[in-house]
């Protein structure tokens, strides 16, 4: 932030906790309970009113070839090693009966999130459109959101210092585009659409296939649908250490990279 | 309390609370000025994305103005997939890599040709059709053009300081490059380097004792890797022109194995034809050592095309290989299935699927039994095959198929007689004995009754024993691979890169005859070819006045048989056994690679003088390339005197280079590429710079790369085809070849203007399309026709509809010549080292040296008990190690071994192990998997670089140091083998020649 | 690599990065032990049993700068300190469902109580002080008299009424606060470890171990370095060893119905705290167990309590304990993996936000507020006082 920038927000939050000490000793209610996007109706921030937004996976379709984790990052431009989705690579059973089993996952968009209502800043959001957003002016870096997602879908930006997870590129969705990752998934795995049209390609794959959430016992009623999910994949947790982690680490990469993040801010 | 008591807690207050308070700076520095940490995002929903190149709300199409959206091609690896890249106007840079919808190597339904560029953005929206245009881009594709910015790319010509491989350099002009190796002299300071004027002497023989090695001018060699679209234009105008045979792709460490066994299947070792299945409507595919979904070309459309034959369609699919690879899927149940094989025994396990079938008679014998052309249209066939044709067994034309003139003769069903083929309907399948004609008794055998006896040479049980496959499991797959007759197909590839790949591949393909599935819908597929380019209706880009004719021996001894050389006429003539040759020859191979350093550095056929290495890596693809190679290419005079590369990055091979001269990368060239197979309608995908190149210029404005430097070197050497009236129009015009456009605009107007031309370009397309800043030199260049040529350019290229894939159940693009069940080439070549005779159909070998001797001997299980392959990663390809971003994604590789082999030897996930053959070593992390034979050890391949970033580079003194992320991993390559049975060579396929990176006998132990 | 059932292997996966840092234990730690040292003195302040008299003043201190310097790490913690009037501004609608939300409103509620407790234990002494001094000294002890000079007996009595009252808020309120930080952790569904409603009870046992220690440590030091007496009050520490143990035992009890629970009773989540416990295990028995908690336990309940050394050890020991403790329950539950495989692990930086040094920090705005409320409260001569009136009372 410039100088003259920094100055001006000094000022402005300077006044604003002056308007808060003040309106606190008068009126408590004259706060909305809600960030100021919502209140002014922003359209980023209620999205697009009558629909409701799921992305179906149909693992049939998935060739665990990683397009989507890759074009993700590149769509919202997330930073080094973060990411708003992956797809995690296992093989079931013992030799010679081994089956490959993939599991891309990102946020859920819950209709009952975990992340939602403990939210102190009311930063994270579920749009009226079923996407769940994080406004990233207002959060303030708690983290409860992200201790919440039993999904452990969220992740601190590193760049914006704030919240941050798969929006379902909101930015495309709103243009009345797709997410990056169902546009370029290579099998055809990621489908995308409005659950409320009866036409939609999501309507008609959740209502002629049986599909399943992950860990429904969460209760946060997932929005994101996955066709032929073996619940052993499910059971992944329980595996121990990933060895790219104790590789990176022993072969001092974490420190390499680190430092190479100080030196160049640009990437890609 | 005592006042020193309150001074002493004052005292030591104040000081703790000035050190907390600066432990706490960056917490306080914001609290108190209320000031925000990190960098602000972009949008306070949209976090950072960039904005939609366009929005299609309520019917309204708004394209975003801040953006450009160019078609163009990729080249993450050699499926070269048609993208469109958006582009940031401001900044001139990539920010997002989409499929392109007109392009099927991206998109399958891909829309129509003639839909407008707005269309075609549009369908792709919500409102649109976009679940049945999706068009995409693979992990690789979307995120590798951050290598254009990498910090290791080379943007300014390189001289090497110091000795070879030290990786230290110094930049040059460009112009001092040329001169330096145009005329060369004392360069080094290591002594007289020839330059390429003086090697370019067409007269003189470059072996007096063996004229049909051709002139001097052929101590010229260019090495390359994939066809990247100009490739072409360097063999044709630059190499050609010099008076030099020498051009080798990397095919032979590709996929040569399965290149040359398909081409012997097919006939035809002039163009290399290959097969892939239909995927989308094959019943049953049969895929030896080429998981679709893991890697193999096209990549992303069999990838595609088999989750949909899996998920909507009724496909079984068995895939033989030591891993899995991606192709399975727990979600499809039991559609999928793996048979886990040991390395390079494959050939054991089709044989035996062969036998079955013979035996059982299984096979489509009324097919089999079509001798020709005629019969098979008779029979409304689509394919034929030579199964029924005679091979003369007599001593004298042994191995020749018995023909009148040119056409063969067989015996008709009806009579039993000798007629010719054409006059067949039905000809006589399984024979051997004397057959007369015009006076002569032969003693003769069809090609099936060759085939039959050749694959029951061992006992089923032997070919189980042999690749570890229970005769059960043989006996299930040969049943169903029959029993959906012609929906039924094959595939193989890398796998068969071993040392009998040649056969293997000959095998698998040999499985198709027998239930005659070539161009049938669902069955196996030539490809659907392209529209005419460089010969074209306007131009004829590869002619030009001058253009040599070479006739020589290549430096790898490809295309030419032994019995031709001098060596052999001699011995011949001195009474002499004439084998073995000094070394091996390889009549129908098309090209050898990996022969090419260490042919030279023997002096057999010859020395070369200077190398020209077009973004290949030869040292990291050729399993062996570090342990033999690069030895013999450390020293300037080993083998190669003067060693130029082109390429962007520093790799392990340019490393070794004198010169460096960078080239454009990825979407900033020019350039024509095709789809190599698994395609069914004519596809031309172009590449034309849509972002600024980066590198340093020529003085007319060209950026450095290696069309618009063969230019100036052309020029520099008064080669014929370069400069004033260097390309001709087909209305017998001149034009000058000043600049890389003067070529390709030409090359795409052959395109657009190819059987009934396209359509003209809007200016909304145009505009729509990015390619405002080509109008200009369209106009210039294509005249009337620019509009066509835009037509093209803003699609990305052109493209049959695919309601031309098939007429009925057929293939509308077939393969014409009959199928070899035996074929006549290979069984009349000789082994130049033992003087034995190929067989000229498939036929079961051990693992096994050039000269015979196997792997299993020179190897005891004793000392090397597993044996190693390597397998291509789903997420790397190994010109992409500049992309820091894919490594993200994949940040390393493992040696892969399966749990209880790993229990066997005392090893833990996670170990460090060193794994090493008879010829080298490598070590790595142990990851255990039970997705792996228990006999092998697997290494995913593309990691574990030593350049591109790798290792510590200087230039100008200024030293830039290697990433770890690079490193990372394991470089397979460096276990491969040596040819102990030949001079200075790496194992290979005994037929063919190719690399054998397959099935190398190892042992492993853990690192302490 | 084997999953607990089903043979699983891994080939390729990511590991999420957690959000709370070391500052979160120490938060705990400190809001914990702030809580102790209050129910400490509130043993005399409110329930009246004299034995804790003379160091209820100085337990009550301590509570209140161990609840001053806690927050620093919950902001230290954020990312976006300088949004923290986002706080005060939105989020509302979440009130009910977060416990960060109301929490904080405890967090100040909590301290400006103790101050008030505070003040009106020390109202006379510092009326005497004002009365006995000038300039900058007489208006220091005016103003946190709040004026009122009065030290007539109804004044007095009204002083220790007014005590009396905020010490029985205040007791509810420190086991709010403590407790709210173990309800955040145990409103987290999505994490197995934290996952219980005993959270807050288990933190609150926890929390009395990790404050009696505290003071055991503490309040020696200040007799004999600080006070007039220049020595150590030996029954004290024995007192204050046997409460730890009895202390400990509670603690034991929570932990043991807490574990029992989550690792044999709860749903299919318990292996993935099967791998962490087993990947843990050596580390967790000896040092948080054995060491910290069975070790002082042991001093507390034998003779080994009349020996002042062992006892410091001992409540050093559970300090330190607690710490862990909270460590290992905020970033061990951290480390656990929910839909993808490996565990975190979590080192935490040296400098800046959320590092080893802000933690260090913390501890020294601790000791700068300690130093303040030792300088400004006449906390020796009321523990003279107390410990005379104690023996006059004889
Ligand atoms: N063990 C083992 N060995 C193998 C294989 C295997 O699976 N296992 N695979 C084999 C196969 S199939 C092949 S095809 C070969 C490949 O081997 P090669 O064709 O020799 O080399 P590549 O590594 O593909 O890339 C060539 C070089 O191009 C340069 N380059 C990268 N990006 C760009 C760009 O955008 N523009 C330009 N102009 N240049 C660029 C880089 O310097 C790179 O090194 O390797 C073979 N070797
Ligand atoms: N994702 C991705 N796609 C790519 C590429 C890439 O790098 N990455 N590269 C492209 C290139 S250049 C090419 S040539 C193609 C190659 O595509 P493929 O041929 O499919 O790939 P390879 O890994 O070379 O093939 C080796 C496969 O065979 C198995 N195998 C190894 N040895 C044996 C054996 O002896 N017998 C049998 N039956 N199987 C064996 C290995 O497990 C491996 O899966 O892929 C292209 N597509
Ligand atoms: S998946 Fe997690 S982050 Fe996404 S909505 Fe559900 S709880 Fe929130
Ligand atoms: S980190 Fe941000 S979005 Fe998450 S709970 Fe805290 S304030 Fe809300
Ligand atoms: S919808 Fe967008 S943000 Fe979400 S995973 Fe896909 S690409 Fe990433
Ligand atoms: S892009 Fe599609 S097919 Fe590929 S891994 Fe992602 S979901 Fe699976
Ligand atoms: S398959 Fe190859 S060419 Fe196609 S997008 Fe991926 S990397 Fe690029
Ligand atoms: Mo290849």
């Amino acid at each position: 932030m410039s100088k003259e920038n920094s100055r001006r927000n000094f000022l402005k939050k300077g006044l604003e906790a002056t308007a808060f000490a003040m309106l606190a000793t008068t009126e408590a209610n004259a706060f909305s309970s809600q960030i100021p996007g919502r209140d002014e109706k922003d359209s980023r921030h209620i999205g697009q009113k009558g629909k409701h937004f799921v992305m179906v996976l149909d693992l049939r379709k998935c060739i665990g070839c990683q397009a989507c984790t890759s074009v993700c990052k590149i769509e919202n431009e997330v930073p080094e090693e973060q990411f708003r989705t992956f797809v995690t690579e296992t093989e079931i059973g013992e030799f010679p009966d081994v089956r490959k089993a993939f599991l891309p996952q990102l946020c859920n968009h819950c209709d009952e999130p975990a992340c939602v209502p403990v939210c102190p800043t009311g930063a994270t959001f579920k749009r009226e459109d079923g996407i769940v957003v994080v406004d990233n002016d207002v959060c303030w870096g708690c983290g409860y959101c992200i201790s919440a997602c039993p999904y452990d879908k969220r992740y601190f930006n590193k760049r914006t210092q704030t919240a941050d997870k798969c929006n379902f590129c909101a930015q495309r969705v709103d243009k009345g585009l797709l997410p990056a990752c169902v546009e370029t998934c290579i099998g055809g795995a990621r489908v995308f659409g409005d659950i409320n049209d009866k036409n939609s390609e999501v309507y008609k794959l959740l209502h002629n296939f049986p599909s399943t959430v992950l860990k429904e016992a969460q209760g946060t009623k997932p929005q994101t649908f996955y066709i032929g999910l073996d619940s052993r994949v499910e059971e992944l947790f329980s595996t121990t250490q990933s060895l790219d982690d104790i590789v990176k680490a022993e072969e001092g990469f974490k420190r390499e990279w680190e430092k190479a993040r100080g030196e160049v801010e640009n990437h890609g | 309390m005592q006042s020193s008591r309150r001074k002493f807690l004052l005292g030591s207050g104040v000081a703790v609370a000035a050190a907390s308070a600066v432990g706490y700076k960056d917490m306080l520095g914001s609290v108190v000025t209320f000031s925000d940490k990190g960098e602000k995002a972009k949008d306070s929903i949209y976090f950072n994305s960039s904005e939609a190149e366009y929005s299609y709300l309520n019917e309204k199409f708004v394209p975003n103005d801040a953006f450009k959206v160019c078609a163009t091609t990729c080249i993450g690896c050699t499926t070269q997939c048609g993208v469109r890249v958006k582009i940031d106007k401001k900044t001139d840079k990539v920010v997002r890599v989409l499929g392109n919808p007109y392009n099927l190597l991206s998109t399958d339904p891909w829309i129509p040709y003639n839909t407008s560029i707005k269309e075609s953005y549009t369908l792709l929206s919500q409102a649109g059709e976009f679940e049945t245009y999706r068009s995409n881009v693979c992990a690789r594709g979307n995120v590798l053009f951050d290598k254009t910015y990498d910090q290791n790319r080379v943007l300014k010509p390189l001289k090497r300081v110091g000795k070879r491989g030290e990786n230290r350099w110094k930049e040059i002009d460009i112009d001092t490059l040329i001169d330096e190796i145009v005329n060369g002299g004392d360069l080094f300071g290591e002594g007289k380097v020839k330059g390429l004027k003086e090697v370019r002497d067409t007269k003189t023989p470059i072996n007096p004792e063996e004229p049909i090695f051709g002139p001097k001018s052929n101590g010229f060699c260019i090495l390359g890797t994939t066809h990247d679209g100009r490739v072409k234009t360097i063999v044709h105008r630059l190499l050609k022109s010099y008076g030099s045979a020498n051009y080798m792709g990397h095919t032979s460490i590709c996929g040569l194995s399965m290149r040359a066994g398909e081409a012997a299947y097919l006939g035809n070792f002039k163009k290399y034809p290959h097969l892939k299945p239909d995927f989308e409507n094959t019943e049953y595919l049969l895929s030896i050592g080429t998981p679709p979904g893991q890697a193999g070309n096209p990549f992303k459309r069999q990838g595609k095309l088999l989750a949909r034959a899996r998920t909507e369609k009724n496909i079984q699919y068995t895939i033989v290989s030591p891993t899995q690879g991606n192709s399975d899927t727990i979600a499809v149940g039991g559609r999928s299935h793996w048979i886990p094989i040991i390395p390079g025994t494959d050939l054991a396990f089709v044989m035996g699927l062969l036998q079955i079938i013979i035996n059982s008679k299984t096979y489509n014998a009324s097919y089999l039994a079509l001798p020709s052309a005629k019969a098979m249209q008779a029979a409304k066939d689509v394919s034929w095959t030579n199964a029924s044709h005679l091979i003369i067994q007599d001593e004298e034309g042994f191995g020749r198929i018995l023909r009148d003139k040119k056409t063969p003769l067989v015996l008709d069903t009806q009579d039993m007689q000798l007629k010719h083929a054409d006059d067949v309907i039905e000809a006589v399948l399984d024979y051997q004995g004397m057959v007369e004609f015009e006076g002569k008794t032969y003693k003769v055998r069809t090609s099936f009754n060759e085939l039959k006896e050749n694959v029951n040479e061992l006992s089923l049980e032997e070919y189980a024993k042999e690749c570890g496959v229970s005769v059960d499991k043989m006996q299930e797959v040969a049943k169903e691979f029959v029993s959906h007759g012609r929906k039924s197909s094959v595939d193989c590839h890398g796998g068969t890169m071993h040392t009998t790949g040649f056969y293997t591949t000959y095998a698998v393909m040999m499985l198709g005859a027998m239930v005659g599935n070539l161009n049938y819908k669902g069955g196996m597929s030539p490809g659907g070819g392209a529209y005419k380019d460089y010969k074209g209706k306007q131009y004829n880009l590869f002619g030009y006045k001058g253009k040599s004719k070479v006739h020589a021996t290549r430096i790898d001894k490809t295309r030419m048989a032994y019995e031709k050389t001098n060596e052999y006429k001699k011995k011949v003539a001195a009474g002499k056994n004439p084998y073995p040759a000094k070394d091996t020859w390889y009549p129908f191979t098309n090209a050898l690679e990996s022969e090419i350093i260490t042919n030279s550095a023997k002096g057999y056929p010859y020395k070369l003088d200077v190398l020209l290495t077009l973004n290949s890596n030869f040292m990291y693809g050729t399993s062996g390339g570090e342990g033999h190679i690069k030895e013999l290419i450390s020293d300037p005079k080993k083998s190669i005197p003067l060693f130029i590369a082109i390429d962007p990055f520093i790799n392990e091979s340019s490393r070794y280079a004198d010169y460096i001269i960078p080239d454009s990368v990825l979407h900033e060239t020019w350039g024509i590429v095709h789809a190599w197979a698994g395609y069914q309608t004519k596809i031309n995908t172009l590449r034309f710079p849509v972002v600024k190149p980066r590198q340093a210029q020529f003085k007319n404005g060209d950026p450095i790369e290696v069309i618009s430097f063969a230019i100036a070197l052309g020029k520099k050497l008064k080669l014929p085809g370069f400069g004033e009236k260097a390309i001709k129009g087909n209305d017998g015009k001149w034009h000058a070849f000043d600049k890389v456009e003067d070529f390709y605009l030409r090359a795409f107007e052959n395109i657009a203007m190819d059987g009934k031309p396209v359509p003209d370009a809007s200016d909304e397309d145009i505009r729509l399309s990015g390619i405002e800043s080509y109008v200009p030199s369209l106009k210039k260049i294509c005249g009337k026709n620019w509009r066509k040529t835009a037509y093209v350019m803003a699609r990305g290229g052109r493209y049959e509809d695919i309601d031309k894939s098939y007429q009925g159940e057929y293939l509308s693009h077939r393969y014409k010549k009959p199928i070899q069940i035996y074929n006549e080439t290979v069984g009349r070549t000789k082994n130049a080292l033992t003087g034995e005779r190929f067989s000229g159909t498939v036929k079961f070998y051990k693992q096994r040296f050039a000269n015979g001797e196997t792997f299993e001997k020179a190897f005891p299980k004793e000392h090397f008990p597993l044996t190693a392959f390597s397998f291509k990663s789903n997420v790397l390809s190994t010109p992409n190690t500049a992309s820091t971003l894919l490594k993200e994604i994949r940040y390393t590789t493992y040696v892969d071994m399966n749990p209880k082999t790993a229990v066997k030897f005392g090893l833990k996930h996670g170990d460090i192990v060193r794994i090493s053959s008879a010829d080298g070593s490598v070590e790595g992390y142990l990851r255990l998997r039970h997705g792996i034979h228990p006999e092998t050890i697997g290494v995913e391949h593309g990691a574990g670089r030593e350049g591109e970033g790798a290792i510590d580079l200087e230039i100008n003194g200024k030293v830039t140091k290697g990433k770890i992320s690079r490193r990372t991993g394991v470089y397979y390559n460096k276990l491969g083998l040596h040819d102990s049975s030949r001079n200075t060579a790496l194992t290979a396929d005994f037929v063919c020649g190719s690399n054998a990176r397959q099935a190398i006998p190892v042992k492993v132990e853990k690192v302490t | 690599m084997d999953n607990a059932q089903h043979i699983m292997t891994l080939v390729s996966s990511i590991t999420i990065e957690k959000p709370w840092g070391i500052d979160v234990p120490n938060y705990f730690w400190f809001t914990g032990s702030s809580a102790a040292a209050f129910i400490i003195s509130s043993f005399a302040h409110v329930f009246g049993w004299k034995k804790y008299k003379p160091i209820a003043g100085i337990a009550l201190l301590m509570a209140f700068v161990l609840l001053v310097a806690a927050p620093l790490n919950l902001v230290d913690d954020l990312k976006q300190p300088g949004r923290i009037m986002n706080f005060f501004s939105y989020g509302w609608e979440n009130f009910a469902t977060s416990p960060m939300k109301w929490g904080v409103l405890l967090l100040i509620a909590y301290p400006i109580l103790i101050f008030f407790e505070a003040q009106a234990l020390y109202r006379p002494y510092f009326v005497k002080i004002a009365q006995q001094s000038r300039g900058l000294t007489k208006m220091l002890n005016t103003l946190l008299a709040f004026g009122n000079m009065d030290l007539s007996e109804k004044a007095l009595a009204k002083d220790h009424k007014k005590g009396y009252v905020l010490g029985a808020i205040g007791i509810p309120l420190a086991l709010a606060v403590h407790g709210y930080t173990g309800y955040i952790l145990g409103a987290v569904h999505a994490n197995v470890m934290w996952h219980t409603p005993l959270m807050p009870i288990i933190f609150l046992a926890s929390a009395m171990v990790s404050g009696t220690g505290l003071l055991i440590l503490l309040i020696p030091l200040f007799q004999r370095f600080l006070s007039e007496r220049k020595s150590v009050d030996r029954d004290m520490v024995a007192t204050l060893a046997r409460l730890l143990s009895w202390f400990i035992v509670a603690d034991l009890v929570m932990r043991f119905l807490w574990l029992t629970f989550s690792l044999t009773f709860a749903n299919g989540e318990k292996y993935a705290l099967y791998q962490y416990f087993s990947l843990h295990f050596q580390d967790t028995l000896w040092i948080d167990y054995v060491l910290c908690l069975f070790v002082p336990m042991i001093i507390g309940f034998t003779k080994l309590r009349n020996i002042p050394i062992v006892v410091y050890f001992g409540g050093l020991v559970t300090a330190i304990g607690v710490w862990l403790f909270r460590w290992n329950t905020v970033i061990g539950g951290q480390e656990i993996p929910r839909t993808t495989p490996g565990f975190l692990h979590y080192t935490p930086h040296v400098f800046g936000q959320g590092s080893i040094v802000s933690v260090l920090s913390n501890w020294g705005v601790l000791f700068v507020l300690i130093c303040i409320v030792l300088l400004v409260f006449p906390w020796d001569e009321e523990m003279e006082e107390c410990y005379k009136g104690a023996e006059n009372a004889k």
